[in-house]
């Protein structure tokens, strides 16, 4: 980061940051560490949408899979502690599907909108299949996931058991996924998806294989969707169909749309505005609360048209290089 | 200048992250609670999101049961305070309120949730943290869990009486559908039981997932089949819609509807169409009992937009109560002391005498009742009073 | 269980559901199309037809001024939408599914505060059969089917008969071409959103009688809409149709030989493929 009002804000940040489980009590502390994992997963969409220009409807479907395998291995393996296992299964299961959606899609010039609906036609069926099948639970779901453990072999496992322990850790974790997602956009690769992004013809005609490429990144997001998962099933210690929905799909369409697209920090942010927002404006007005959420929801779009970060930027930063015109409709390939 | 530039913009962003951990810590317990030491139930409904229609009244209930607890002096001399979340449907939000309660607001108890995944993500979390839940729907029996009480109806006492009822009045041919999930599977399969035993016989059996809009084919294959009785197993909105296209087709005048997942709210959604349906449940707003009356009176005199109040509400004011009891018997809110305080536990409920059986679920009412009018009032047709739970521990 | 009657009945079951989907998309078909908006809160403005049913009760008239008004009181309703939200948001696709998805959520809890949170019903406007050599099937599901071919009528006649229509189509094929030969743009897009949303309406009041009246039960037809949409083909009127006839027919078909659920979940599995193959829709 060069300018000194950034590394400022990045130094405030870290101690906030730091600092907070220590005066925030349990229950923020807690609830501070949910909003990570979601912010993980609204990391993952923006990878897909802000990046690679792709919009998944059902991106849920990947976060619900990672949770799924994680609870079904706990149910399914008491007699050893399947942890380590679990995270590799709830990355990779979702990165085979993505890669075989990928296939199936991308390289028959499936983009834009149409991939889009694909995608929460899949989440449908997810949904449908996990609550009609009862050894998956039903829609009853899967409880008596065990909490977070850390597995370094050949030490004997470390089992987090307070609430802070489990914020370090998962901040940690946080941190480790935003630098290999910004390792990611900032690569050789991740500066071909961008040109993807802008016009997938010239690319083309550059003789880069996008589809591919565009395969790629919707496999990195989506193991990076079932990560957090992963995360998630440990945290809360129960699974259910509701993971896999069409609402929680398009909550966090709307954190990386409220946090700034195409800005990875935003979307931590936007999902961790949205979810205290939430809890805030819940205690208040327990009914009412909803439509006042909604309310912001479209004044965001006239106040905060980037999304938080992205506006934040424009007004406080150098502006940004000025974007290519994006296609004007969905209708066209583009969102 | 460019420094004081910086550092001005340093200050202002430490100062921002000051603030936002000021607000955390003004949401600290000891910043907010007062002096007196009220005694505090967490009461975590569905405020909004689909089953809201439920959660609604289901939080008024409670409320007025709050009241007259208060009014009689508390529970032993302390006040009963309520801390009220909504778990929007969504038990992801389910878990995340619980956690509020429990280690925010320092309850003693949780009373609330509808759907059975909901109390199961809440039963995780108070199970753990060792917090007394009471669940007051009825749902498909089989949950044993230690410290959640249940003050809703399992199928065993929606279904034994109310079977043998039907067969003698209404016919020996079922035709059961219900939502594909686990609580019509687990009574359709004590239905068939008791059908089969007694010489009847179902002809058909489907299960439908969550928000079918149409079910024209179901009505086809039921009008196929002929059955004299059509047991619907199916919840919510899918019972209305189903329900209604059922009444459409006119196939009520050949085949009775006999449910346990039908009640006044469903049927003021179905207007007409619900005219003539065969409810069961363990309790009816139109109980002709002083006891019902002095409730139904005084709920609505508190809360006069509410007109209908079925059996889902009745269990949470019920859990309330019995909630109540338990703690002024245990005289803490002391998990070891309070789990041993609820069985045993009698309460004079609207519907009747209740009491907590040892199994932590409750004795409740068999009642029988038809809906007379399109705004969804039902006529009691037989109640045959208090049936024990019967639990077989499976989830 | 084959038997000729069952098995038509079956056949207008399955026409029954294709007409109520084409009825329900073809709102969102149109504003989709034509200006490239995904309007989020597309089942809140069908239910919002329902509950206008609900409301003529409540003030004593017959369902049938409810299914009249509807329309209106929707379309007028999509107006203001579009001049208020949309119109701000037109270059940006983003924006316009975040706008609209608190849109929906707004307008949910506003019918929720005014009707209140439970099930509403209303009086049947035409129950009975209709009986023809011994066959009997409802009455009100006939009406639905032709209520339905005389919106598509009526709509093809807007599109490809009018004036309105040539600009709609004119516009679609290319705004700035459009509005260079002097087409009122906006004022096109606004009539076509207040249009959209007006069928819409329509389509809620029509179905109150059959389906379930919450402020909840728009966001059920909502997904299945943009589903019918995008299977179609985006910008085709026909596609509405085709899509409305594979979702709803292959559906009902496949329900009556295997369980629901796993009808369900073909139609979805069948559809992938289909937009996999002809990725423009079956139309397109």
């Amino acid at each position: 980061m060069r300018s000194r009002r950034g590394r400022a804000v990045l130094a405030a940040g870290t101690l906030v940051a730091l600092g907070l489980p220590l005066i925030a009590g349990k229950y923020y502390t807690e609830l501070l560490s949910q909003a990570l994992i979601f912010g993980i997963f609204a990391m993952s969409l923006d990878l897909m949408w802000g990046y690679a220009g792709v919009l998944n409807f059902g991106h849920a479907a990947y976060f619900g899979l990672g949770g799924y395998l994680v609870a079904l291995l706990a149910r399914e393996m008491r007699s050893f502690d399947p942890s380590n296992l679990g995270y590799a299964l709830a990355v990779l299961v979702p990165v085979v599907l993505a890669g075989a959606l990928g296939y199936f899609l991308f390289y028959s010039h499936v983009t834009g909108v149409y991939f889009t609906i694909i995608t929460l036609v899949v989440t449908m069926i997810f949904q449908l299949i996990v609550s009609d099948w009862y050894w998956l639970g039903g829609m009853n779901g899967i409880l008596g996931v065990p909490g977070f453990a850390l597995h370094v072999w050949p030490a004997p496992a470390w089992e987090l058991d307070s609430e802070v322990e489990v914020y370090y850790a998962l901040l940690a974790v946080s941190v480790l996924c935003y630098l290999f997602c910004r390792y990611v956009v900032r690569s050789p690769f991740g500066l071909v998806i961008a040109a993807i992004k802008d016009n997938q013809e010239r690319t083309e005609f550059f003789g880069y294989d996008t589809a591919y490429l565009t395969t790629i990144m919707f496999m990195i997001s989506a193991g990076l969707a079932g990560l957090s998962g992963a995360l998630y099933a440990h945290f809360s210690g129960f699974v259910s169909p509701p993971l896999f929905g069409l609402n929680f799909s398009t909550d966090v369409i709307v954190w990386v749309a409220v946090g700034g697209r195409g800005t990875l920090v935003g979307a931590f942010v936007g999902a961790v505005v949205v979810n205290l927002l939430k809890a805030i404006i819940s205690d208040f007005f327990e009914v009412l609360w909803l439509l006042i959420v909604g309310a912001f929801f479209i004044v965001t779009v006239f106040f905060f048209p980037d999304g938080i970060v992205g506006t934040l930027r424009k007004l406080r930063w150098r502006p940004a290089p000025s974007p290519l015109p994006r296609p004007a409709s969905m209708r066209e390939g583009g969102v | 200048m460019a420094d004081t530039m910086t550092r001005r913009e340093v200050l202002k962003n430490v100062g921002y992250g000051l603030g936002a951990a000021g607000v955390a810590t003004l949401g600290h317990p000891t910043v907010l609670r007062a002096a007196t030491q009220p005694v505090k139930m967490g009461i975590l409904v569905s405020l909004t999101g689909v089953h809201a229609i439920f959660g609604e009244t289901m939080l008024h209930c409670a409320q007025f049961a709050q009241k007259e607890i208060n009014d009689r002096g508390g529970i032993e001399g302390r006040k009963l305070e309520f801390m009220i979340e909504d778990d929007e449907t969504d038990p992801k939000v389910g878990i995340e309120k619980a956690r509020k309660l429990i280690k925010r607001d320092r309850v003693d108890v949780i009373v609330g949730s509808i759907s059975s995944a909901m109390r199961n993500a809440v039963g995780s979390v108070t199970t753990k943290e060792k917090k007394v839940y009471v669940y007051p729907t009825y749902y498909e029996g089989g949950y044993c869990h230690e410290g959640v009480f249940v003050t809703g109806a399992i199928p065993n006492q929606q279904v034994e009486r109310f079977v043998p009822w039907i067969m003698e009045n209404a016919g020996k041919t079922f035709y059961i559908a219900g939502s594909d999930y686990i609580w019509p599977k687990e009574t359709a399969k004590v239905v068939r039981a008791l059908v089969e035993k007694a010489g009847g016989s179902i002809l058909g059996e489907e299960y439908f997932p969550w928000n079918t809009p149409d079910y024209s084919s179901l009505v086809n294959r039921i009008a196929s089949a002929k059955p004299a009785v059509m047991y619907s197993l199916l919840i919510g909105s899918d019972s209305v819609t189903f329900l209604k296209q059922f009444h459409n087709f006119g196939l009520k005048k050949t085949t009775r509807i006999c449910t346990s997942g039908v009640a006044e709210k469903e049927a003021a959604g179905l207007g007409e169409a619900g005219i003539g349906i065969v409810s069961s449940q363990s309790y009816f707003m139109s109980i002709d009992t002083p006891r019902n009356k002095e409730f139904v009176e005084g709920f609505r005199r508190m809360f006069p937009n509410e007109k209908l109040v079925d059996s889902i509400p009745e269990g949470m004011y019920n859990g309330v109560h019995v909630a109540a009891l338990a703690l002024a018997k245990a005289g803490s809110g002391d998990w070891g002391k309070l789990t041993k305080a609820f069985p045993g536990i009698r309460y004079k409920a609207p519907q009747g005498d209740i009491w907590m059986a040892d199994n932590r679920h409750a004795a409740l009412n068999s009642i029988i009742a038809e809906a007379y009018n399109e705004k969804g009032e039902f006529r009691i047709i037989k109640n045959f009073g208090v049936t024990p739970p019967q639990v077989n521990c499976f989830q | 269980m084959l038997e000729l009657g069952s098995l038509l009945t079956q056949f207008l079951n399955g026409a029954t559901l294709v007409s109520v989907l084409i009825l329900i998309s073809i709102g969102l078909a149109i504003i989709f199309g034509v200006m490239g908006v995904i309007n989020l809160a597309h089942g809140e403005f069908f239910i919002l037809g329902a509950y206008t049913v609900i409301a003529a009760d409540a003030l004593g008239l017959s369902a049938w001024w409810g299914i009249a008004l509807a329309p209106l009181i929707v379309g007028l309703f999509g107006a203001l939408v579009e001049v208020g939200i949309i119109r701000f948001l037109y270059k940006r696709p983003l924006e316009t599914l975040l706008a609209t998805w608190g849109l929906s959520i707004v307008i949910r809890q506003l019918v929720r505060i005014v009707f209140g949170v439970g099930y509403r019903a209303s009086p049947h406007p035409l129950l009975g059969d209709l009986k023809a050599f011994g066959f009997t099937y409802p009455i009100y599901r006939v009406f639905l089917m032709a209520v339905c071919l005389a919106v598509i009528l009526t709509t093809f006649y807007v599109f490809y008969r009018t004036d309105f229509g040539s600009k709609i189509r004119a516009i679609t094929q290319d705004v700035e071409m459009a509005s260079a030969l002097a087409i009122n743009t906006s004022r096109v897009y606004l009539s076509t959103f207040a249009f959209g949303s007006a069928l819409a309406g329509l389509a809620g009041a029509l179905m109150a009688p059959e389906i379930t009246i919450s402020p909840e039960a728009g966001v059920n037809f909502l997904a299945r809409s943009f589903f019918v949409v995008i299977l179609g083909g985006i910008g085709q009127l026909a596609g509405v149709l085709g899509g409305a006839l594979v979702v709803g027919e292959l559906e009902t078909f496949l329900s009556y030989m295997i369980s629901a659920t796993t009808a369900q979940a073909a139609v979805l599995v069948i559809a992938i493929i289909i937009i996999r193959f002809r990725p423009r829709g079956l139309f397109g």
